[in-house]
């Protein structure tokens, strides 16, 4: 189970994603024509079934595919647009100007200010554990850790799990739906997209900030966050022929993931003794 | 979590060639290998960027079955590439692996790596969990999924933080090929790894 705070590669550009503070990619590849692909099959099946075996890919993709396709490349277009002439020289001079431990204590004090959100998705998960560790997490670092700068709670083996409503919902076995390609906020679908409108309002609730303040601290956010992953994101373009295609299978893979993971963590314990959940997949491990 | 890097393991290691059956610990004890080995080609000062990696493809080159990996990928299609075709497509996407992936030998910040358990997986290949500890990606999900032929285990597939890299070539190259076939793909990769090799 992911202690994701510090995720790399990828994950760094994905958690974005989540945290609806999003990523601005766009396609290094759309030298080629963005013909709608529709032998794709949604990589999210393709990671439940964690099939590998080139013989039996035939049974594999019930495709849920990209339906939207034309129109999410045109917004992955924009975003990349947008990233490359405004999101990225600014993320680099962010990263000239702070050594990378202020920026790892400014994404630290963002993710402690991620509470509710995280606390509440632990109970809607039923995962008590988690939430308790949250808590903790919270109160020790908001303290001890100064305003959440710090992490002390790691240091003491009470490590971050990242949630959201997205994950609670495919946690409680609701599809993912149509990718979904967000302006501005990145990859998601449309189970996450809801969520994400529901994590909002969860944040909301713990903190009344006037609405411009809560745009600039996500800006910030944002900006914090791509410059730590600025070196990530340029290897994995340049490491794809179809940059569009490479970011709408590993989001997709990446959120199978986080939720397989919620639901291995309920089977951990046994609160609720006869809850049934995650009839079809074998053990992790 | 615990460091696997116990006496019987170590044993496991030396005698690994001996046992025709392939026995699921040597997958273990290989990727605890390997990433020893790497740790210490990345800590020699003694070394400049190139040597580190030229040492780091050797073993990578030993340790990766680049032909499974290569049939993962384009896994229907296989059939449709002739064998020269399946030759080149091997070469090529191995070098492009090689080229992006190894740009990052230079960003590496004295992470360890911790090998945090082994799992079965489908077709008796193995799953060996790792976990990258410190530096600027600490906390990083490492999985490596091998398989054994003729009693070697060989890692086939690679996925960070869940995200399977033959996943996610499979579907990015599977619209490629459906328009473009076998040779569309292979140009592809071709001129990306001759743009590689015009600006180092």
């Amino acid at each position: 189970m992911g202690s994701m705070s510090r995720a790399s590669g990828w994950l760094f550009a994905l958690a974005l994603a989540c945290l609806g503070a999003g990523p601005m990619w766009a396609t290094a590849a759309r030298a080629e024509d963005p013909v709608p692909d529709t032998a794709a099959a949604s990589s999210d099946a393709a990671a439940h079934h964690d099939e590998l075996d080139f013989e039996e890919e035939y049974e594999e993709d019930v495709a849920q595919g990209d339906p939207l396709e034309p129109m999410n490349r045109q917004i992955f277009r924009l975003n990349e647009g947008l990233d490359r002439y405004a999101i990225e020289p600014v993320s680099k001079a962010w990263d000239y100007v702070l050594p990378d431990f202020v920026q790892h204590a400014i994404r630290n004090a963002f993710d402690n200010l991620r509470f509710p959100i995280d606390f509440a998705n632990d109970v809607f998960q039923l995962d008590m554990t988690q939430a308790g560790v949250c808590l903790a997490r919270f109160l020790l670092n908001s303290t001890v850790g100064i305003a959440g700068l710090m992490d002390p709670a790691s240091t003491l083996g009470l490590h971050r799990k990242p949630e959201d409503f997205g994950q609670t919902l495919g946690f409680w076995g609701v599809p993912p739906g149509p990718y979904l390609m967000l302006p501005f906020f990145g990859p998601s679908n449309l189970r996450d997209g809801f969520g994400l409108i529901v994590d909002t309002g969860l944040r909301a609730i713990g903190f009344f900030i006037p609405l411009a303040v809560s745009f600039g601290l996500a800006g910030a956010d944002a900006l914090n966050r791509r410059s730590l992953i600025r070196d990530q994101l340029d290897t994995e373009r340049r490491a794809s022929l179809d940059w569009y295609v490479s970011v709408r299978n590993a989001y997709s893979q990446y959120r199978a993931n986080l939720i397989d993971d919620d639901k291995d963590a309920l089977k951990d314990y046994d609160y609720f003794p006869g809850l049934e959940i995650d009839a079809d997949r074998p053990a992790q491990d | 979590m615990r460091i696997l890097r116990s006496a019987p393991l170590l044993l496991a290691l030396l005698a690994a060639p001996a046992s025709g059956a392939s026995d699921p610990s040597g997958a273990t004890a290989l990727i605890q290998k390997t990433v020893d080995e790497v740790i210490v080609i990345l800590n020699d000062s003694a070394l400049d960027t190139a040597g580190r990696r030229s040492r780091i493809e050797k073993i990578a080159w030993e340790r990766f079955d680049f032909v499974t990996m290569s049939q993962l990928v384009v896994a229907r299609y296989w059939r449709e590439f002739s064998p020269e075709q399946k030759e080149t497509f091997i070469r090529e996407f191995k070098a492009f692996l090689a080229r992006t992936y190894g740009e990052r030998i230079d960003r590496y910040s004295e992470e360890t790596v911790l090998v945090v358990g082994q799992a079965p997986a489908p077709r008796g290949d193995v799953k060996v969990m790792t976990e990258i500890v410190g530096g600027n990606y600490g906390g990083a999900e490492v999985e490596y999924r091998l398989r054994a032929e003729d009693g070697i285990w060989r890692v086939i597939d690679v996925k960070v933080e869940g995200i399977s890299l033959v996943l996610n070539y499979r579907d990015q190259f599977r619209s490629i090929l459906s328009r473009n076939g076998p040779q569309g793909l292979i140009d592809r990769l071709s001129d990306r790894n001759a743009e590689f090799a015009a600006s180092p």
